[in-house]
């Protein structure tokens, strides 16, 4: 069988170090590519797409999304995905505006919010890892728990107005910079350092890509497992804050739209849905693929609904290159 | 003798490679119309893979076959079933949640023209065909709720189901009770005479000489005989199928041992395994013997905290332990190399580093931060220790031979400095020269200190390494060896449980 045929002429030539990094970027950065193309075409379409601002917009909108993906990146690669990770970010945004409209002082409100956040998901996780419930049923039912939760708390209308401090996290600059640009970086950084060098990190990899033989190598796989949920519960808490910051209200129906990008960016960053494969990195790629493409359609001022397909379709043609497909 | 027209199948100088292995070499075979042929052999001597071939669900890399007469060139399973050819496999095949008559008439349900299946005459049918094998089970029960013998009687009813002509079985008994078997032998028969072509393997040989015309030994690959059963003798075929040119790998085995440091006492998992009371004493390399299904993997099971047992204790140091997880036994300084080193073993997509220290993050890392420099460090030691061929400790394992995965298992378990050493199957699926290296690495690893407990199904692996060897049977430790003057027919002897039937020393 010769299942790896090895090229052994070694190239030294530039040309020869370029074709193998492309060929290395056609392999593992396809979303990478896109961007750079998608990014190119705009430049030609739009004098304003590299301008400082548009480029600081397209980060600010793509933060909360890219949040979301980072959760979901963690719980697609123990193999499993958390679709209720929408929902959480919009409910813990109401809570944040109920408690906020009650008074509660703002950090306060914050550091309440995320707890609460990473204990939905630690609930999925307990449910998934421990119990045994399919992951894909759990977390459906509690995205319909928490939607639910979130319209019985505003009574069916947003709360909207809340106070000034509160706006700091969603629509705050720091030096002419997005404060969710900002969040949105520092997370990526710390969880790139999680993910490659802590034994959380590790053992995170290793239940995705064998559950078995990490049982076997003394790996508490359950845990492992709830720790993802919930860190993933966390970051989609973090989102909800800067989300109901951005909209200056909590709205329990604004999850939905994030369901789709949380999915779509890390398999477009080359996160494998069987799991044990993928980088926190690719996910950031992902979500800002997917961020420019909206950027995009807004300047071109496409109708929501038309949105609304073209993101679908664009997903889907996106991520078929992604599949591997068994051979026969 | 019978002639060239009478044969239904030919196998012509067939070969079959798997990377690192030869599990068929030049295997040269006929097989004649309406005989009951039995196919005996050692595990991994190329039996199951013989047949795979035969039922066109392994592509041979070298040779050909003949049916009637006629050079197949390419079979695939869908056409073997057109010929006539049908496999009952050792491991069940059967739709778990679809009832009897489904699973008997999988594939082609009796249906009206627009395509609604009959279920009256689905049921009818089935129950005609499995009257034909002596059973009465209802049609419509499910699999699942089914005992695994009368499972095993399903397919058999599936398999004849159709216009069979070659039927093959193997290894159908391990499931059975001896009155099964006996059923079971009346179907042969009856089928035997109806025209059906009968291969037939077993590792008992005592079933050979009930119900098979002519016998063929495999071992190591190659078809070492085929001759009429009535004039193969029990001693020829145990040496036949063993080998004579066994080698000793070690001479180290007479080295002083140290104090005990594990020790089971009367553990026992029902259905399962029995009264197993045995110890491992330090620089000791114990063997356990066995056929597949005899238990020997429960109880590297229940060392390793994977099963618990009802009742009995386990020891470590004289210290009565309780062993829930692997990860307790790990704290415990115990290691195991399963048998299914690809589904068990081994993060296939990881790189040799990412396996080797995954089970010893801690020994590199400070408040859950990996130091990679020390990890780096460790893991190539570890790699020019037991001399992994690689390019790096950064390449993908899946892309490694057998012996080198093997090695990255090792080393995963050295790793922890472990006081004991499960190995189940170490040396499955790797070449000879691989085999070397393991053995020497298992000496070694044995003078350090390390007690061992050996799983292996390659009798004279026990021999060459093993100070006592541990026989079972059905669950059991029936006998227990010192080797000293050991051969392999002693074993088998036990293993195959001839001393049921007659006490006589065959040695």
């Amino acid at each position: 069988m010769n299942n790896k045929t090895v090229d052994k002429k070694t190239n030294k030539s530039f040309i020869g170090y370029l074709k193998k990094g492309l060929f290395y970027m056609w392999q593992n950065q396809k979303a990478l590519i896109a961007l750079l193309i998608m990014a190119f075409i705009f430049a030609f379409l739009s004098e304003h797409f590299f301008s400082f601002n548009n480029l600081m917009n397209v980060s600010r909108q793509t933060s909360i999304s890219a949040l979301l993906a980072a959760g979901m990146t963690l719980v697609i690669l123990v193999g499993d995905i958390d679709l209720s990770i929408g929902a959480n970010a919009a409910f813990c945004g109401v809570v944040a505006a109920f408690m906020l409209k009650h008074g509660v002082i703002t950090p306060l409100t914050f550091i309440i919010v995320l707890i609460l956040g990473m204990f939905i998901g630690l609930a999925n996780g307990v449910l998934v890892a421990k119990v045994k419930v399919p992951f894909f049923i759990s977390t459906l039912a509690m995205m319909s728990i928490l939607t639910g939760a979130g319209y019985l708390i505003t009574g069916g209308y947003p709360i909207s107005n809340l106070p000034h401090a509160w706006s700091f996290f969603g629509r705050g600059y720091v030096k002419s910079v997005p404060v969710p640009t900002i969040i949105m970086f520092l997370v990526f950084i710390i969880m790139a350092i999680v993910l490659s060098r802590t034994t959380f990190g590790r053992r995170l990899y290793a239940v995705g890509s064998s559950e078995k033989t990490s049982y076997l190598c003394g790996i508490k796989t359950t845990n492992v497992r709830i720790m993802a949920y919930a860190f993933a519960g966390l970051l989609a808490a973090l989102g909800g804050v800067l989300l109901s910051s951005r909209l200056d209200s909590g709205d329990p129906s604004v999850g939905d739209t994030f369901l789709l990008v949380s999915i779509a960016a890390p398999i477009l960053g080359g996160t494998k849905l069987s799991g044990g494969e993928g980088t926190i990195i690719g996910t950031l790629i992902g979500a800002f693929v997917l961020g420019v493409i909206n950027n995009a359609m807004s300047l071109m001022n496409l109708n929501t609904y038309w949105q609304d397909v073209v993101r679908g379709l664009i997903v889907i043609a996106i991520i078929i290159p992604q599949i591997e497909r068994k051979k026969a | 003798m019978v002639k060239n027209n009478n044969t239904l199948i030919r196998a012509i100088n067939l070969s079959k490679k798997f990377p690192g292995v030869l599990a068929l070499d030049k295997v040269n075979f006929s097989l004649f119309k309406g005989e009951v042929h039995a196919i005996v052999g050692e595990n991994g001597a190329g039996k199951s893979t013989f047949i795979n071939i035969i039922g066109g669900i392994l592509q041979p890399t070298e040779g050909f076959i003949e049916f009637e007469g006629s050079k197949l060139y390419y079979l695939n399973p869908l056409h073997a079933r057109e010929l006539g050819i049908s496999i009952i496999h050792q491991e069940s095949e059967l739709a778990l949640t679809l009832n009897v008559a489904e699973n008997i008439f999988l594939g082609k349900y009796p249906s009206n023209k627009v395509g609604i299946v009959d279920n009256g005459k689905m049921n009818k049918e089935a129950k005609k065909i499995l009257e034909k094998v002596g059973s009465n089970i209802e049609t419509k029960s499910l699999i699942k709720n089914l005992t695994i013998s009368q499972r095993r009687l399903v397919e058999i009813a599936r398999a004849i189901s159709t216009d069979v002509k070659l039927l093959i079985m193997d290894e159908p008994t391990t499931v059975f009770s001896s009155e099964e078997i006996n059923n079971l032998f009346g179907i042969v028969r009856l089928l035997k005479k109806s025209g059906v072509t009968i291969i037939f393997i077993s590792h008992n040989l005592n079933e050979i000489y009930s119900i098979s015309d002519r016998v063929t030994v495999f071992r190591d690959g190659k078809l070492i005989t085929t001759i009429p059963t009535k004039e193969a003798t029990e001693e020829k075929l145990i040496s036949w199928m063993v080998g004579k040119d066994f080698k000793i790998f070690s001479s180290s085995r007479h080295k002083l041992i140290g104090k005990e440091v594990l020790a089971l006492k009367n553990i026992e998992k029902k259905g399962i395994i029995k009264d197993i009371s045995f110890n491992i004493k330090e620089k000791e390399i114990v063997g356990l013997a066995g056929l597949v299904g005899s238990g020997r993997s429960s109880i590297a099971n229940v060392i390793f905290g994977m099963l618990r047992p009802d009742s009995g204790e386990i020891l470590i140091d004289k210290n009565e332990v309780v062993i829930k997880s692997p990860n307790d036994a790990i704290n415990h300084k115990i290691g195991l190399l399963t048998e299914d080193r690809k589904l068990f073993g081994l993060f296939l997509r990881k790189t040799i580093k990412e396996n080797i220290s995954m089970s010893n993050l801690e020994v590199f890392s400070k408040f859950t931060f990996i130091n990679n420099y020390r990890e780096k460090v460790e893991c190539n030691k570890f790699m020019k220790l037991l001399d992994i061929k690689a390019t790096s400790i950064g390449q993908i394992v899946q892309n490694l031979s057998g012996g080198n995965q093997q090695k990255v298992v090792f080393a995963r378990w050295l790793l922890n400095k472990p006081k004991i050493l499960i190995l189940d199957e170490p040396t499955v699926g790797i070449d000879i020269g691989a085999k070397q290296e393991m053995y020497k690495l298992i000496n070694d690893i044995s003078d350090e200190g390390c007690a061992i407990l050996l799983i292996s199904s390659e009798i004279e692996e026990l021999i060459g390494l093993c100070h006592r060897i541990l026989v079972m049977r059905n669950g059991f430790i029936v006998k227990e060896f010192l080797n000293d003057n050991l051969t392999q027919e002693k074993i088998l002897y036990y293993s195959a449980g001839f001393y049921e039937k007659s006490k006589s020393n065959l040695g």
